[in-house]
């Protein structure tokens, strides 16, 4: 029993010390052509219009194809605005790119 | 009895035009609040089975309504019943009781997102209010999600105040603490999500010395973009049967409405 706790703590903590999700620089919105605060404003709305029903997705997990698509999906379900549905996907398409999973995303 | 049998059904009814945010454990609760303006219902069902002597089963039923008040504020209102069925033995008659619980006012607060940050933090309270019996609970929510990982734990405390009656009619007061813990780690795959959870429940009551017990277990979990379900199956590794039951099954079914 103490072995299972202790397994499962462990697993806990090694969660917790894990990549979080992506944070925008200004050279990202300089190369995508998007805002720097359009971005950061997408990270944070991703984060509080998508994270309180489920867990969030990698950004590098889909295409931005398919990102226009998912959010497009959920838009009514998660009562987005245009302006929050704008912020998230130019976020999730300016993070989606290889180099930002190499970086550990959650 | 005619009116309790009523609302128990009524609870339970209710579930089937209901719809609800996506829970990977069903004792356990996650980081994470409902964006500002949505609202979900979730219909919970816990079976709780055999205790120290002969046939004891219980019903536990709730049904949750939460709104997203600010995205990191969100409120719910629950409708609580309950059946206990006894038969300690053979010579002893049957009890087969079904009883409204009272409503209950849950309050969460995310400080920090299991995502986004190192650590999920969320504070939650909850009032319960029955005719004679107040409850309230404090939780800390802590999570933290990774990949295709979910891990939660909580620490709950509770203190319960009871209004008995004794054969000349005078009133007292009886009160009740429990501590608890619990905790899961899930696997998600695709719409789908399989892991382990675990409840650590102690409880005391008045001056007496508390009585604790330790449950683990499986739990599944499916969800689609309007619902979710999450079963966990738990089993008393421990041998405290006299306030704390051998199993427990628990199902939530939630719908964004």
């Amino acid at each position: 029993m103490r072995t299972v706790l202790i397994l499962f703590f462990v697993a806990g903590g090694w969660l917790a010390c894990s990549a979080t999700l992506p944070r925008v620089t200004t050279d990202v919105a300089e190369r995508e052509g998007v805002p720097f605060e359009t971005l950061v404003a997408g990270r944070h709305r991703y984060i509080a219009k998508c994270g309180g029903c489920h867990p969030l997705y990698a950004p590098a997990s889909r295409t931005d194809a398919e990102w226009e698509h998912a959010v497009a999906e959920m838009r009514e379900l998660a009562r987005l605005t245009e302006e929050d549905f704008r912020a998230i996907l130019a976020y999730l398409q300016a993070v989606n790119s290889p180099d930002h999973l190499s970086k550990g995303t959650p | 009895m005619l009116s309790r049998t009523a609302g128990v059904l009524a609870v339970g009814l209710f579930a089937v035009f209901a719809r609800a945010d996506e829970r990977y454990f069903t004792y356990s609760y996650e980081p994470k609040t409902l964006p500002k303006g949505a609202v979900e219902l979730e219909q919970w069902a816990t079976m709780r089975n055999s205790r120290d002597k002969g046939l004891y089963t219980r019903w536990d039923l709730r049904t949750e309504y939460e709104i997203g008040l600010t995205d990191r504020l969100t409120t719910a209102i629950y409708l609580n019943a309950s059946n206990t069925y006894k038969r300690p033995d053979a010579k002893t008659p049957e009890e087969n009781r079904t009883y409204f619980r009272g409503w209950s006012s849950e309050w969460k607060y995310k400080l920090l997102d299991p995502s986004a940050d190192p650590l999920g933090v969320l504070l939650y309270g909850e009032i319960t209010v029955d005719r004679r019996e107040w409850e309230v609970e404090g939780k800390i929510i802590l999570g933290k999600n990774v990949g295709n990982f979910v891990f939660a734990v909580n620490g709950i405390w509770e203190q319960e105040w009871k209004a008995a009656f004794d054969a000349n009619g005078n009133t007292t007061t009886k009160t009740e603490q429990k501590v608890e813990g619990t905790g899961g780690l899930a696997y998600r795959v695709g719409n789908y999500a399989v892991g382990l959870e675990g409840r650590s429940h102690s409880v005391r009551e008045g001056g007496e010395s508390s009585k604790s017990a330790l449950f683990m277990g499986p739990v599944i979990h499916a969800n689609s973009a309007r619902w979710w379900a999450t079963l966990t199956l738990l089993r008393q590794l421990t041998d405290e049967f006299s306030e704390h039951e051998k199993t427990e099954t628990r199902l939530i079914i939630g719908i964004h409405l």
